[in-house]
């Protein structure tokens, strides 16, 4: 850590904020996919005007049809309105930190290469010094270059995987809301 | 030889008297006389015989003695030249004997010289060492004997005596003993204005110093030649200065000191900071500084705007339902135009106004209402996007330039001064670590602004289908 002079400071705060954020995105897709109503189930709870039990369903469509019973209005009309309005507001909150885990992970590298830049110009400051004599002074540099690159693609390679993964869960759960959107739709 | 002569001389004489006679007219007369002549002549002649005997035997005495006493003489002499050769005998023996004894001397000479040679040689080298220490030790620019008195045999201006050599002993010993010690004392040094100031100086044995002066610490760096110590051009960082703080106050045991005597010092003066590298990212570096500037100024902009419109939604359509649901429309007005600059709050009351039209009319109306608050919303977030993007690439654009420039070099100098690269190099590492630093945060930014402007829309999208809802919900009641 030390070795890497710097940039590695920024490179860790990069790499803390993403994880954290990345866990946080995963126990809350986690948590949607998880104990999931079935779609006959909803409907039920939808005629009966009954709130879903938080303990037992806690999946999307558990939210979609808790989000519609709280604010129906008892015109079959409007209530479709208004499903369609919670659908919107629920898909709009899954996309919320892809974007911020996305551009973390894109910088990582970033900041791997101004280290290396940073530790060849400290390696071309030596050199203009004491000439290519010094060998055990050029390498304090050559080593922060090296490692600040190493740390950029190890944050940042993990950091895109994990983000095509949440990308495709959070469009998976999309879907899902959608299309208990449109089923429930029917049901009213 | 005198002999000889006299006897001859009556010879010779008689042969003249001889002859006489034949020249002689009166033959007896003249013979009478001549037989006178002849016997006195005889007469003289016996008469000088005697004389001449007589003188003749006295030299021969004379002589005999002469002889006698010459002989003597001789005697002595030969008896004086024998003692003499044996004198000369002994002492040619001596003198030999003296030759061997001085060859041996010599020679033993020789090797005590040699021995005495090598001895100074060692003493002079290990005085230049000695000296060289504590010329080197920046103990010594804090007080402390000056080491004249080893240059002066270092030098060979002195033939080093029994003195000398208990003197170098001496210095080597107090300099053990005082590298030994950390010190801290006051003292004077050279800030870094150059001039003269009384500071506290802590010295770490030989290897560094440290100084205080009011609330500025920092490193002191020694010159061997003027015997001072002078403080860094540059103070180290705030984390050193306050670990150098803390040990002078007594209250921490860590102080960072450099065992490379100055090298890793020199090396912290060197060291350039953030703003100190731009100018050495030449042109481009400009245009990048430009491309922050704006991108900030938006992002202050929009943040401001942000907030400025901000409004809790949820409230402001709870509200207006309780007042729907009684039907009281202007009181539902006058809320929104309490808002009147917020979105939401117009969004909303555009939908208040058309309240009798058809379902599909009002739709209308609202979607109409919510583009006609989309694009001030949006304003220079496409901007701000096109400058994150723009920043890495003039970083690159600096980077190729900064390539071309060193290859430049190669062409001319070729590869063997690395120093004369290193300007390009720079250049290209510089501008590529700007590009960077530029477009990492306006990204972020550009991307959490786009995101919170896209959660106001559908807000604004949710809100509206909620009034249309209400609406006609409080319709149906009707």
């Amino acid at each position: 850590m030390r070795a890497g002079g710097v940039t590695m400071l920024p490179l860790a705060l990069v790499s803390l904020a993403m994880w954290l954020l990345i866990v946080d995105r995963a126990l809350f897709f986690r948590r949607l996919y998880r104990k999931n109503m079935p779609l006959n189930i909803a409907s039920v709870h939808l005629r009966e005007n009954r709130m879903p039990d938080p303990r037992r369903y806690c999946g999307a469509v558990s939210m979609v049809v808790a989000g519609f019973i709280q604010r129906r209005s008892n015109d079959r009309r409007l209530d479709r309105f208004i499903l369609d309005e919670t659908v919107l507001t629920i898909n709009r909150s899954l996309n919320d930190h892809l974007a911020v885990i996305g551009v973390l992970a894109a910088i990582a590298p970033l900041l791997g290469l101004l280290g290396t830049v940073t530790g060849m110009i400290d390696t071309f400051d030596i050199l203009s010094v004491f000439g290519t004599g010094n060998a055990k002074g050029m390498a304090g540099g050559i080593s922060e270059a090296l490692i600040t690159t190493q740390t950029g693609l190890l944050v940042a390679i993990p950091g895109l995987y994990m983000k095509g993964f949440l990308d495709r869960r959070a469009r998976n759960l999309q879907q899902r809301v959608a299309r208990t959107g449109y089923y429930l739709r029917r049901q009213i | 030889m005198k002999k000889i002569v006299f006897s001859r001389f009556p010879v010779l004489l008689m042969v003249i008297a001889m002859a006489l006679p034949a020249a002689a007219g009166d033959m007896r007369e003249l013979q009478i006389q001549a037989q006178e002549a002849r016997q006195t002549l005889i007469r003289d002649a016996a008469a000088e015989k005697a004389a001449a005997e007589a003188a003749a035997a006295e030299s021969r005495a004379r002589i005999m003695k002469d002889r006698v006493s010459l002989e003597a003489a001789i005697a002595a002499l030969e008896s004086a030249n024998r003692s003499l050769e044996k004198t000369v005998d002994t002492m040619d023996a001596e003198y030999r004997q003296l030759v061997d004894r001085e060859g041996q001397l010599s020679e033993k000479l020789t090797r005590t010289d040699s021995m005495i040679n090598e001895l100074v040689g060692v003493i002079r080298v290990n005085a230049k060492d000695v000296d060289g220490l504590i010329t080197q030790n920046l103990q010594s620019a804090m007080g402390g004997t000056p080491p004249s008195f080893l240059q002066a045999v270092a030098q060979e201006s002195r033939f080093p005596g029994m003195d000398d050599v208990r003197a170098l002993a001496r210095g080597l010993l107090d300099q053990i003993e005082t590298t030994s010690e950390v010190a801290m004392q006051k003292g004077t040094i050279i800030d870094r204005a150059g001039r003269d100031v009384d500071a506290d100086v802590l010295l770490l044995g030989p290897f560094t110093a440290a100084y205080r002066i009011g609330d500025e610490t920092g490193f002191c760096n020694y010159s061997a030649a003027g015997r001072k110590l002078y403080a860094l051009s540059r103070l180290p960082t705030g984390r050193m200065q306050n670990h150098l703080e803390r040990y002078m106050d007594g209250e921490s045991d860590v102080v960072p000191m450099d065992i490379s005597r100055g090298g890793a010092l020199r090396q912290l003066t060197h060291e350039l900071k953030l703003w100190e590298q731009v100018p050495k990212g030449g042109p481009i570096v400009w245009p990048i500084l430009l491309i922050l500037a704006v991108g900030i100024l938006i992002v202050i902009e929009r943040i401001i705007f942000l907030v400025r419109k901000h409004l809790d939604a949820d409230g402001l359509v709870r509200t207006i339902e309780s007042h729907c649901l009684k039907e009281d429309w202007p009181a539902c007005e006058t809320v929104c135009d309490r808002h009147a600059n917020i979105p939401v709050a117009r969004v909303v009351k555009a939908g208040l106004t058309c309240c009798d039209m058809q379902r599909e009319e009002m739709e209308n109306a609202l979607q109409e209402a919510i583009l006609r608050e989309i694009p001030p919303m949006e304003r220079f977030l496409s901007t701000l996007g096109m400058l994150a993007a723009i920043a890495p690439l003039m970083g690159l654009l600096g980077t190729v330039t900064g390539m071309i420039d060193t290859f430049h070099v190669i062409t001319l100098h070729g590869t063997g001064d690395p120093r004369l690269m290193s300007g390009g190099i720079s250049e290209a590492l510089v501008t590529t670590m700007l590009g960077l630093t530029v477009a990492i945060p306006l990204m972020l930014s550009q991307t959490l602004l786009s995101r919170a402007v896209d959660k106001k829309i559908g807000e604004m999208e949710e809100k509206a289908v909620a009034l249309v809802n209400i609406i006609h919900k409080s319709r149906g009641k009707r």
